[in-house]
């Protein structure tokens, strides 16, 4: 209760501030962004969860965990379906390197800088070096993904930046596909054991086959799905046979200690692209997106998270880092003329909200590895959250001023 | 064949899984609720090809990777599929009163009258006979005095006068037919449910006295009178509630409708309010009352077929089929019987209510199912008496099984008949 209070005030001061400095930089509301992207659901859960007034019980949560199961089932499902293989034809061939390179870049640099942090700086807050390299990952997967949303939103102020809110796209795009997959590899690193609530990495000779077994799972749903639905005509039929599926693939994944996520997602990669009711199908899932969206802002803030001095420093300062390594990344692929595509660094600021893919991440995480080091990764990440959709608008007008002044 | 091919596969996945006897990952409630859908509605659509309901589709395939069958799903997972069942009785119903049209209903209100009364009261009085007459066949009262036999027929009586409303709805949605005959079925069957509960717990009594039990509650009938006029109310309001949503609200039905049929079984339920009465009132209340009832049944047509898939074959893997192995004979005796007098009961009351003879000979099919209600009932027998209430108990979950079995492919055969409607007998 009293981290709620610490954080509510510490949140207050924040918005308060900032509204004067937007007025005085003339930029829309600190609160238009979070009202939009429904992150505003965050404080709803963190008021009447365990970090607030602990009003939904236990039992309530255990009961609605295949819910959750589920829809992180579902949400990696709608993520793959959108990978068609026929449109990413048309993304040229040598943007393949850049746009990961974009991502990755960020990815080690955070997990550098959370890594010293956590084992050297503040080395009380994990037991073990492996956990240190755990979180270090996590962290990085999480703060190094960027939101498709707020490129959307932002195009709305953009209209000039025509060519590097699409570039902004595909970024975001390989932004959230990477970090799921990464998740899929993190399920085979480590291991949960539940009877001594320890996390450890897992046998180097089971690491290939667990990760072999989850693509596995994930190609086969992926044929057995457009078997299924193969001669269905009834769109109600499909959305029975599709939940069925999914709920069938997700509890199966965590049974066996596998990302439902990212098993789902390859599953709707692979129906995708064996189905040619592709738009059909886009009809039928995408207005289920944004209610499961808040489900899991709702479920990750119920949940018990660390909230504290360092948490706060730690969260500001890996916000930091992954500005900076996309600044300079975007700045050292134009001055050396690899990248296929110009770009100008300060799209870095529209690459920061994290709200797409991570809020789906870190819950399948908190639900696979339910232990006091992921209410760490959990504190961490609900704070950069909150801090980099308010601040969204004040990237958009800074890219604006230094557009024109370039 | 590429349907057989994946239920198969389905099936095997989950003998595998099971085989590997970890008890905490068995007892998954997501991987349990994917696999009853998958089986369900495959099943579902394999039946359909023999032109079966689709809803004996998923019970079978309930009865087959259930606790009971397969155990490819556990009891436990069962039981923690409890408050999804819940919403989708809720839903169920809502769907069930807002099918039934008052102009329909006061248009036939002699004939339901008639076969209300003349079924209920044949089968009664015709059960509880035949179990005096066979007492010898079954080994759990023939020992016992004629009043305790008495006691027994007139209870498994009751019972046996229900029909399941859900699976009633569930065919009809599923043959997309509505007219006359369908209004009638669903009528009969939802009063029936009311009837019934006075009936039992009057029954329950009465039962009490004859077998000299100590623990005869005299305000069962008062408090039985105060659960239903409640239910009443509770149905008025909550379809005021929907009426007033629908109209001013508009936006995410599907949630709400969701939302107020989960929160409405999570309160009525323990407040002994009869969530089913509830919702029926409310989808009632909607159709007949309100300029609303076409938004609200195209909501819930939205979300039906996950609904019955998933209660469906919930209700298939409830079903314990070593009941029934050890009381067969027992069983086709009161299945029969059951069978014989609704024939007769809706024969005397459509003849009275001067129906055409195609009601007279056939309507009595639509009405065999039963489920739910008499489950709930068969529970109460079994703690309520302790000398056969065991045996008795386990005897009526075997003739629900049956009925519930036999009961969806009849009623889809009776509405599958050509008929011709307003010919009437002189």
């Amino acid at each position: 209760m009293k981290t709620l209070i610490a954080f509510g005030i510490l949140l207050f001061i924040g918005l308060v501030g900032s509204i004067k400095l937007f007025n005085k930089i003339k930029v829309t509301s600190c609160f238009a962004y979070i009202l939009y992207s429904g992150t505003i659901y965050v404080f709803f859960g963190l008021i009447v969860g365990e970090n607030g007034f602990n009003l939904i019980s236990k039992d309530i949560i255990h009961q609605l965990a295949p819910l959750i199961n589920f829809s992180l089932g579902w949400v990696g499902f709608i993520f793959g379906f959108q990978f068609e293989i026929k449109y990413l034809k048309r993304i040229p061939k040598n943007w393949y390197l850049t746009l990961p390179f974009i991502y990755l870049t960020s990815f080690f640099t955070i997990v550098l800088f959370s890594f010293i942090t956590f084992n050297y700086i503040f080395n009380g807050l994990v037991q073990t070096i492996e956990i240190a390299l755990g979180m270090s990952l996590v962290l990085a997967i999480l703060l190094s993904e960027s939101s498709v949303s707020f490129i959307s939103w932002a195009s709305k102020f953009l209209k000039k930046e025509f060519l590097g809110i699409r570039i902004c796209f595909f970024i975001s795009a390989i932004n959230n596909l990477i970090p799921i997959i990464l998740t899929g590899v993190i399920f085979s690193l480590y291991r949960y054991i539940p009877a001594s609530n320890i996390i450890s990495l897992n046998a180097p000779q089971n690491i290939l086959p667990h990760f072999f077994i989850q693509l596995m799972i994930g190609i086969l749903s992926g044929f057995f799905i457009f078997y299924l639905v193969k001669k269905i005509i009834n769109k109600l039929e499909i959305s029975a046979v599709l939940f069925g599926t999914i709920f069938f693939i997700s509890g199966l994944s965590s049974m066996f200690h596998f990302s439902p996520l990212f098993v789902s997602m390859l599953c709707g990669v692979i129906f995708s692209n064996l189905t040619h009711r592709h738009s059909y199908f886009i009809r039928i899932l995408n207005p289920t997106e944004k209610p499961i969206y808040i489900i899991f802002l709702i479920f990750l803030s119920l949940k018990k998270a660390m909230f504290n001095k360092y948490i706060i420093f730690i969260a500001i300062f890996l916000l930091l880092v992954k500005f900076l390594s996309k600044l300079f990344t975007f700045k050292s692929l134009n001055k050396t003329k690899l990248s296929p595509f110009n770009i100008s660094p300060y799209f870095s600021y529209i690459l920061l909200p994290i709200s797409s893919i991570a809020p789906a991440i870190l819950l399948d995480l908190l639900c696979s590895y339910p232990q006091h080091s992921s209410s760490i990764a959990q504190g961490i990440f609900i704070i950069a959250l909150i801090i980099s959709e308010i601040f969204s608008p004040l990237g958009i007008r800074l890219l604006k001023i230094r557009s024109k002044n370039d | 064949m590429i349907n057989t091919l994946l239920l198969i596969i389905i099936i095997a996945i989950g003998i595998i899984i099971k085989s590997s006897q970890q008890i905490e990952i068995f007892n998954n409630a997501a991987y349990a609720l994917g696999l009853i859908m998958l089986a369900g509605y495959i099943s579902g659509d394999l039946v359909k090809k023999i032109k079966l309901p689709s809803i004996t589709g998923c019970i079978l395939a309930g009865i087959l990777v259930g606790p009971f069958g397969l155990e490819l799903i556990s009891i436990k997972n069962v039981d923690d599929l409890q408050l999804l069942n819940g919403l989708a009785l809720s839903i169920i119903a809502l769907t069930a009163g807002g099918e039934i049209k008052l102009a329909g209903f006061k248009k036939n209100l002699k004939t339901i009258n008639y076969i209300l009364l003349f079924q209920t009261l044949i089968i009664v009085v015709g059960i509880t006979f035949v179990i005096i007459i066979f007492k010898d066949f079954f080994p759990f009262i023939s020992n016992l005095g004629i009043q305790s036999i008495v006691a027994a027929g007139l209870l498994v009586a009751i019972i046996s006068t229900a029909s399941s409303p859900s699976t009633t709805l569930a065919v009809i949605v599923e043959t997309k037919k509505r007219d006359r005959y369908t209004n009638l079925i669903l009528s009969i069957v939802m009063l029936k449910d009311v009837i019934i509960l006075f009936l039992f717990c009057i029954g329950l009594n009465i039962a009490k006295i004859l077998t000299k039990s100590n623990m005869i509650n005299k305000n069962i009938v008062f408090n039985t009178f105060f659960e239903i006029s409640g239910s009443l109310i509770s149905g008025i309001v909550i379809g005021f509630i929907i009426v007033v949503y629908l109209k001013f609200i508009k936006k995410d039905r599907i949630v709400f409708v969701l939302a107020l049929s989960f929160f409405s079984f999570e309160i009525f339920e323990p407040l002994h309010l009869h969530t089913l009465l509830i919702m029926m009132i409310a989808g009632f209340v909607v159709e007949n009352f309100s300029s609303e009832g076409d938004s609200l049944m195209k909501t819930l047509e939205l979300i039906s077929p996950p609904v019955y898939i998933i209660f469906f074959t919930l209700t298939g893997a409830a079903i314990n089929l070593k009941y029934l192995k050890s009381l067969w004979l027992l069983t086709i005796i009161i299945v029969l019987f059951r069978a014989l007098f609704k024939y007769v009961g809706t024969y005397i009351g459509s003849a009275l209510a001067r129906e055409e003879k195609f009601v007279k000979k056939h309507l009595w099919i639509s009405f065999l199912s039963q489920a739910g209600l008499s489950l709930g009932m068969a529970k109460i027998i079994e703690n309520n008496f302790s000398f056969f209430g065991e045996n008795l108990a386990v005897l009526i979950i075997s003739v629900i099984v049956v009925n519930q079995i036999i009961g969806p492919p009849l009623l889809k055969m009776f509405l599958d008949k050509p008929k011709q409607p307003n010919i009437k007998d002189p």
